[in-house]
């Protein structure tokens, strides 16, 4: 279980003025500033939760990810950690988690992985048979087993990523914290890689953290989200009432059976109007749609309707960016 | 208890064994670094004592023959190596790009695992200097003065060990600055270079000034090079060797507290930023 209770962590970052003169004096007096990369963060997570964390660049997620793992200490607050308190870098502790970040390579870069993960056996203690058949079973999952004995550094980004997602799963740990482990990816491997994740998670139950700026990895794998805007976490709750709770429009599609005079509103509501397929196209408060179609209904034939909910990912991003 | 100590040396080894593969898994950068960099290294040491003896026209400089000097400067060059380890810079490169976080989430020691990356240089150093030893006495340059004993090799190994323990320290000492102060690689620099001057790696400290040697004396430098292959090449006497153990082991530990204690104060200003 992970618990965290008014978590606050400050940075000081030094000011520069750009240009020569700012370098220059710079050198003598520096302007410091603070800034709040979590503002009082409160949340807890379950055994076995895979929990989306999302947010604009700098909302503090991976600060959050770092004081989690054990990586950097919080300026004030409290975490607890399967027990323990992370920056205490307990060895039991770190033997039960795992941190794959996607921009930092965590492997020995001149070693073939087959190399670091005998490594990782040794230093994690795993016994010689679960070690070859885990290696064995998520080599497979992840479609790599034939460049275990390849340079981590001659392997595409992709293929490291899935040797990165190997070294932290080798052990089974309870709790996996994964900060954008599918930046870079093309789409076939970003596909991949999550159903890898959706794969493991649904055999192990470790609880997952993802960090992800891709919001179709926080769609298809986390049924919970946790959304920090400016150090604070503004939604925390199911990606379902997410939707619910935050949607503002949805996408009303209508065919006219007869061609028509072109036309840009129905009652009140601006539209889009293809006299080719005579297709009407609006987004319409959640709220407005019966009095839409009644005033598209009155004022036209119609031969097909449609209304599609936002996509998800928008309604992420506007709460990630506007907050609720 | 046996568990506690026994865990941080077993991950030493594992560290140790990766980093030879590591080391070896390129043929070229291997002989150019670990072989090609201190033959030069050495030679031109030799160059230049032969045309200052030439030079001079002494037959002894500090006490020390031509050939006493040519195998004095064998020594301490392969103990500078060994002592030196991966070398300056790494540590306090790790703190600002952040990639000292690999450490700081599999279950070992820091210490545990920079030492298995240390140590495997050592060791080809030491290689390498017996090496280079056979070739001087197949050459006909050993000094008749000189006759190598078991016994004060084994010690000059022993304290070589302390001395590489001491190396290390020191540079987790001085790069953990590096964790206030972002980028330090000029005072890393600057440190490697006092190191080749001050530990007798290319002058015999007997060629200093004798103040400048009474302050050498107390500080950890001489025992980066010049106390170990003196050691090691018996020509120490007894009493300094029993007077200069127990500051090697002093400095040693007290290198080892105060990188503790400032890495400690350190982690909590890291922010594992960096590309």
């Amino acid at each position: 279980m992970i618990k965290v209770r008014d978590l606050h962590k400050t940075f000081k970052v030094h000011e520069k003025q750009a240009g020569i003169k700012g370098s220059l004096k710079s050198l003598f007096a520096r302007k410091w500033r603070e800034v709040n990369a979590l503002d009082g963060v409160s949340l807890t997570i379950e055994p076995g939760e895979l929990v989306g964390l999302v947010g604009s660049n700098g909302a503090g997620k991976t600060t959050l990810t770092k004081i989690l793992s054990g990586v950097i200490y919080p300026t004030s607050g409290e975490v607890s950690v399967l027990g323990y308190v992370p920056w205490e870098r307990k060895i039991a502790f770190r033997q039960q988690m795992s941190l794959v970040m996607g921009q930092k390579n965590q492997l020995w870069w001149d070693l073939p992985a087959a190399d670091c993960f005998l490594l990782l056996k040794e230093v994690y203690e795993i016994p010689d048979q679960a070690y070859n058949q885990r290696l064995a079973e998520i080599s497979e999952l992840l479609e790599v087993k034939d460049l275990l004995s390849i340079q981590v550094r001659r392997l595409s980004l992709g293929e490291r990523m899935k040797m990165e997602l190997i070294a932290a799963l080798l052990h089974h740990p309870k709790v996996v914290f994964l900060d954008e482990p599918t930046i870079g990816l093309d789409i076939t491997a970003q596909r991949s890689v999550r159903r890898f994740l959706r794969e493991y998670q649904t055999r192990y139950k470790p609880m997952m953290i993802l960090t992800s700026h891709y919001m179709q990895d926080i769609a298809e794998l986390c049924k919970r989200v946790v959304v920090i805007r400016k150090g604070k976490i503004v939604y925390d709750g199911a990606l379902a009432n997410l939707r619910t709770r935050y949607e503002n429009t949805r996408l009303v599609v209508a065919t006219l059976k007869n061609g028509v005079s072109p036309f840009d509103h129905v009652g009140d509501t601006a539209v889009e109007f293809n006299p080719e397929n005579r297709e009407v196209r609006a987004h319409v408060s959640k709220h407005s749609i019966p009095a839409f179609i009644n005033a598209l209904f009155s004022a036209h034939e119609v031969d097909d309707l449609s209304v599609e909910g936002e996509d998800i990912s928008t309604v992420i991003e506007r709460v990630m960016r506007h907050g609720p | 208890m046996g568990l506690k100590i026994a865990a941080p040396l077993r991950h030493s080894w594992l560290v140790f064994s990766a980093e030879t593969k590591r080391l070896t898994a390129y043929r070229a950068q291997f002989w150019f670094e670990l072989v090609l960099s201190s033959i030069v290294e050495l030679l031109i040491a030799l160059a230049v004592w032969r045309t200052v003896f030439a030079a001079s026209g002494a037959t002894q400089i500090g006490g020390y023959t031509l050939e006493g000097m040519m195998l004095y400067l064998t020594v301490a060059i392969f103990f500078g190596q060994a002592t030196k380890g991966t070398g300056v810079g790494t540590f306090q490169r790790e703190v600002y790009d952040g990639s000292l976080t690999k450490y700081l989430i599999y279950p070992l020691s820091v210490y545990s695992y920079k030492l298995g990356t240390f140590m495997p240089r050592s060791l080809f150093a030491l290689g390498q200097m017996l090496l280079a030893l056979a070739g001087i006495w197949l050459l006909g340059y050993w000094p008749p003065e000189t006759s190598l004993s078991f016994e004060w090799m084994m010690a000059g190994i022993v304290c070589l060990f302390f001395s590489c323990l001491l190396y290390f320290f020191l540079i987790i000492l001085l790069e953990s600055l590096a964790f206030w102060a972002d980028n330090i690689w000029a005072l890393s620099y600057a440190l490697q270079i006092a190191i080749v001057f001050l530990s007798g790696k290319a002058v015999p400290l007997e060629l200093f000034p004798s103040w400048v040697r009474s302050v050498l004396e107390i500080s950890p430098f001489p025992f980066l090079a010049y106390f170990p292959a003196q050691v090691f090449l018996g020509t120490i006497d007894y009493h300094n060797f029993v007077a200069g153990v127990p500051v090697l082991l002093g400095w040693t530990v007290a290198a080892y507290a105060g990188s503790r204690i400032i890495m400690s104060r350190g982690l909590h200003r890291y922010t594992g930023v960096g590309q």
